[in-house]
């Protein structure tokens, strides 16, 4: 330590802050940890890879083997036949199912909040970086490689307007992920336990919607089903998008009410 | 004088433990002030609570006159170091610094501020190396820089050098008593040296209460007041007896004696001790013996401490 001194003077006020106090700070910070790690790198690999090779899947499947002539050649329908299932929705809880457990267990939580931050900031920067990037990487650009490749390979643009809304709307589905693993994260320190209901909440309607319709179409899982059919023009159910809305809500407040109450 | 840290019965009960009770407490600004305690007093709980990484159970705390709330902008007066600090392993020690001083906005000045920090603190040349790889010692003394780079009015320390060497002791030491005036240092510790070195004010807490809070001096000379260590060469028994006579003696009693040394305390009545010191010197003459010492007593802080403690434990 040296006798050079750094002036130090009593800062001056920035305002009050409120509820985002802090927020863009974590958020740059998040998104920079996202890219200098390599989820980042992950969820690109699995979702580009996944995406592209549900694409070509007609292409490359023999002409000769059975139901090969059931496949479609049309390239908009290949560029989102891969978005039907829930590899997806599975990259995105497993991608961001440590966003807090991680920083509880190394005790960085409680470090951020000794600066000028509001819990709900600290809540809101991750789920909005994860959005960022898991949109990007997990939706834009698998969808995009994939759109090139239909068309290179099928001989045909894909119709971009619907590829294109349907990217828009599909990002509900990590939204809803996102959102889940965080307010989980909250209540959670375990990881595991995390991904563990994340993995529940995303099999369960299914499995009881099979005994009651109802509940698939309200359920907040089924919110890529109806991004398909919107964007297709089939008929998809708006008690699905309130679901969606209504799971959001649940999930904002709990996460907030939860977080608030934590201590360091 | 104005206010840095204000706290009013602040009381933290957590499942079967009452960890703090009813603490309150006025931090005057630009002072160093040590918080002291043995393990488990409740300091790491009160500052907790004074950095909002807590919730009271019952009373109140303001910091630069800013209540303390979850919302955090008392955090805005407030550099904060925890006991073992942590941070993220993959930024570097200067990108540690540029993060934390994001929070308090912009600022053309801040690079250059951070270097200077880097440096006053001692890890400059490891100030482009991650986190992950620093040591202890290291983290904590990023930790006292990133507590200091939005230049709060206040920062809380909690045992900051507990996990220095010597070395790396004296040097945060030194740069505690640098920042006296510039900043509001409350900074919690159980080594009581440390404590008598650098702080103003001390505040004891023993089983989550207060115990004594006063001005450094203050708080040493509350147990030596009006009291004389006397030392003579050639005394006797009849000595102390002698001594009691004096004029303004309230009492005097001896302590050691070693050879032909015998040491005394001599306890004046209140004013009289310089009068007292005159007589004893007068009476020494007089009597034939050697003066060797006749000096008030002062008392480590220490002792001071472990007084105080015990006194509480027998009142209990």
């Amino acid at each position: 330590m040296t006798a050079q001194s750094a002036a130090i003077v009593p800062a001056v006020a920035h305002g009050r802050g409120g509820m985002f106090l802090g927020f863009g700070t974590v958020f740059r910070k998040e998104v920079a940890e996202w890219v200098r790690g390599r989820r980042a790198l992950i969820v690109a690999g699995v979702s580009v890879s996944f995406a592209a090779l549900a694409t070509i899947i007609p292409f490359i499947v023999p002409k000769d083997s059975p139901g090969a002539g059931a496949l479609s050649m049309d390239p908009t329908i290949n560029v989102l036949s891969g978005w039907n299932g829930l590899t997806f929705a599975i990259v995105a809880v497993l991608a961001t199912m440590s966003l807090l457990s991680t920083e509880r267990d190394q005790g960085t939580l409680g470090w951020n909040l000794t600066n000028p931050v509001s819990p709900t900031s600290i809540l809101a920067a991750k789920w909005a970086a994860a959005m960022v990037v898991y949109g990007f990487l997990g939706v834009f650009a698998p969808i995009a490689i994939s759109s090139a490749m239909a068309t290179v390979v099928y001989g045909g643009v894909p119709d971009l307007g619907t590829v294109g809304l349907f990217a828009v709307l599909y990002l509900t589905v990590p939204a809803f992920y996102i959102g889940l693993t965080v307010a989980l994260g909250t209540g959670l320190k375990a990881t595991a336990g995390i991904a563990g209901i994340g993995f529940l909440v995303m099999f369960l309607p299914s499995g009881i919607g099979a005994l009651f319709p109802i509940i698939n179409e309200v359920s907040p899982t089924s919110i890529g089903a109806w991004a398909m059919a919107t964007a297709t023009g089939a008929p998809a159910s708006v008690l699905t998008l309130g679901g969606w809305l209504v799971s959001m809500a649940v999930l904002v407040v709990g996460a907030k009410i939860v977080f608030d109450r934590l201590e360091f | 004088m104005t206010t840095a840290i204000s706290t009013v019965g602040l009381t933290k009960h957590y499942k079967g433990v009452q960890a703090l009770t009813d603490l309150t407490l006025d931090v005057p600004a630009g002072t160093v002030y040590g918080f002291l305690g043995p393990n488990g007093a409740g300091k790491t709980t009160a500052m907790k609570l004074i950095a909002g990484l807590a919730r009271a159970t019952a009373g109140s705390a303001s910091v630069n006159g800013v209540p303390v709330s979850q919302a955090g902008a008392h955090r805005r007066e407030l550099g904060y170091l925890a006991q073992d600090p942590r941070f993220y392993g993959w930024m570097t020690g200067r990108e540690t610094l540029r993060y934390v001083a994001r929070f308090r906005g912009a600022d053309s000045r801040r690079e250059g501020r951070i270097s200077r920090l880097l440096d006053r603190v001692g890890i400059a040349d490891a100030g482009d190396r991650r986190t992950s790889t620093y040591s202890g010692g290291m983290r904590q003394r990023l930790g006292i820089a990133q507590a200091l780079v939005g230049r709060p009015a206040v920062i809380l320390l909690d045992e900051p050098v507990s996990a220095l060497d010597p070395i790396g002791r004296k040097a945060v030491l030194e740069l505690m008593q640098e920042l006296k005036g510039e900043t509001t240092v409350f900074y919690s510790t159980h080594i009581l040296d440390d404590v008598q070195r650098v702080s103003d004010h001390v505040a004891i807490l023993d089983h989550g209460r207060l115990v004594k809070a006063a001005p450094t001096h203050v708080l040493l000379g509350s147990f030596t007041r009006n009291m004389l260590r006397v030392v003579l060469g050639g005394a006797s028994t009849e000595t102390e007896t002698a001594l009691r006579q004096l004029t303004g003696v309230v009492d005097a009693s001896l302590v050691s004696r070693d050879g032909d040394e015998w040491t005394y305390d001599v306890t004046s009545s209140d004013g009289a001790s310089a009068d007292v010191q005159a007589a004893i010197t007068r009476f020494a003459v007089d009597a034939g013996l050697t003066l060797i010492s006749n000096s008030e007593e002062t008392l480590d802080l220490e002792t001071v401490f472990l007084r105080l403690i015990d006194q509480k434990e027998v009142a209990a």
